[in-house]
């Protein structure tokens, strides 16, 4: 699971007010790729996606993996370096998270990822 | 690329289910009728390059993958079913084995849409939320084709969320809220395009293609292709225009479910279906400013 479609979910469990964005519990399994820099994704991408999100789930992935995922400027910037532009490519499609859990961040429920398909069914009782 | 070599891509695949389920009506999708599908919708720009395309109910991946073969940047399938997914990744590594075949970035997600709400009247309530959606400044394209919304008493049925809400009301680009729809976890214009092919609601499941239709709706900012049963077209036309939607009929044919669960009691079936495609308000200004915005970057 990539951290773009990561931005697009939330949790809708019982007693969630928000449920945006998800955490991603400490430890999970991370695969890092580096895929050729597709500019025009990038950039059509970052007008859809919630910045403020991306760069929070960004800078907590860090903490852990430091050397592999690259800073975000904590504001969009008015231009774009090209560097940037591969910066955000990285982050938006090749930091995977293979295994692990997303973590709502109202209530605590844990959805679990497995082999990079994250599992959002609720049982009867979380509607 | 050509109709046959597309076919031909996806006919290796694994397109049955490895445990059907009735509840989810779930029935294979032919390499043909994918292959078609996405060449449709790649002639009308919906999909290809530049394009994202979520397949909603994407069981074993054929309509999903089929738009990944031809080069649609972003392709997401959803399930609810965990062993049809694992097929569907299982296609994809088929497909692409090599990392560098693609630039597609393709998405599996284990997602389930709830029961529809009993489908109730609704005209006033649509009108009332469409006025709010406009007063606030969101709901795009608000107010083009309707003709009767002039109910400004009560706010009373903000709240209410009826299985018929405008959807276009719930789309919002920031600040995500709870949407009340069959699948509230993933954001309101997410991707371009939804492809679809839902249960049509016949077994113990009245009003799901209707619940995937409007979720559909939600998900997409330019077009959503769905089928539907062809018995139905006259009311899905009705609703989709009392949300201010063009609906086009992109085909009609005939779906020959085979004999797969226990009370089938012929050998198949045909089922005359058609293929819907469904023009998303405000899609066209929409994809101007993005066409602007990209020949000033270049």
């Amino acid at each position: 699971m990539r951290l773009l479609t990561h931005n697009f979910l939330q949790s809708n469990v019982k007693g969630t007010e928000k449920g945006y964005p998800l955490g991603i519990e400490r430890g999970a399994e991370l695969s890092v790729e580096s895929s050729p820099v597709n500019r025009n994704l990038v950039l059509k991408m970052l007008n859809k996606v919630d910045y403020s999100a991306l760069v929070s789930i960004t800078n907590n992935l860090r903490e852990e993996r430091q050397e592999d995922i690259p800073e975000l400027p904590p504001s969009l910037p008015e231009t774009l370096e090209e560097e940037t532009i591969a910066n955000y490519h990285k982050v938006l499609f090749d930091v995977q998270l293979v295994n692990g859990f997303l973590v709502c961040p109202d209530t605590g429920r844990k959805f679990p990822v497995k082999d990079g398909i994250p599992n959002m069914i609720l049982h009867e009782d979380e509607i | 690329m050509k109709l046959k070599h597309l076919e031909s891509a996806l006919s290796s695949l694994q397109r049955e289910f490895p445990d059907p389920k009735v509840d989810l009506e779930q029935y294979p999708t032919s390499a043909h009728l994918a292959a078609w599908v996405a060449l449709t919708c790649l002639e009308r720009g919906d999909i290809g390059p530049r394009r994202s395309v979520l397949d909603l109910g994407c069981g074993t991946g054929m309509l999903a993958l089929a738009c990944a073969l031809v080069e649609t940047d972003v392709v997401m399938g959803v399930d609810c079913d965990e062993e049809a997914l694992q097929v569907a990744q299982a296609n994809c590594q088929e497909l692409f084995d090599d990392e560098e075949d693609t630039d597609t970035k393709i998405e599996w997600i284990l997602a389930k849409l709830q029961k529809p709400p009993v489908v109730t009247q609704k005209s006033t309530k649509n009108n009332d939320n469409h006025k709010q959606a406009k007063q606030k400044g969101g709901g795009r394209g608000g107010g083009r084709g309707r003709g009767k919304g002039r109910s400004s008493q009560n706010q009373q049925y903000q709240h209410a969320a009826p299985v018929l809400t405008n959807p276009l009301l719930q789309k919002q680009k920031q600040q995500p809220t709870v949407p009340t729809d069959g699948l509230p976890q993933l954001h309101s214009n997410c991707v371009d395009t939804v492809v679809t092919n839902p249960p049509f609601g016949t077994k113990h499941n009245a009003g799901m293609d209707l619940q995937f239709l409007q979720t559909a709706i939600r998900l997409a900012r330019r077009a959503v292709y769905s089928f539907h049963k062809t018995s139905t077209r006259p009311f899905l036309v009705k609703t989709c225009q009392s949300w201010g939607l063009q609906v086009q009929v992109v085909a009609e044919m005939k779906f020959d479910i085979p004999q797969m669960y226990k009370f089938h009691k012929q050998k198949s079936m045909d089922v005359q279906v058609d293929l819907l495609r469904i023009e998303i308000i405000g899609s066209n200004e929409n994809d101007t400013e993005e066409e602007e915005e990209e020949r000033a970057e270049e």
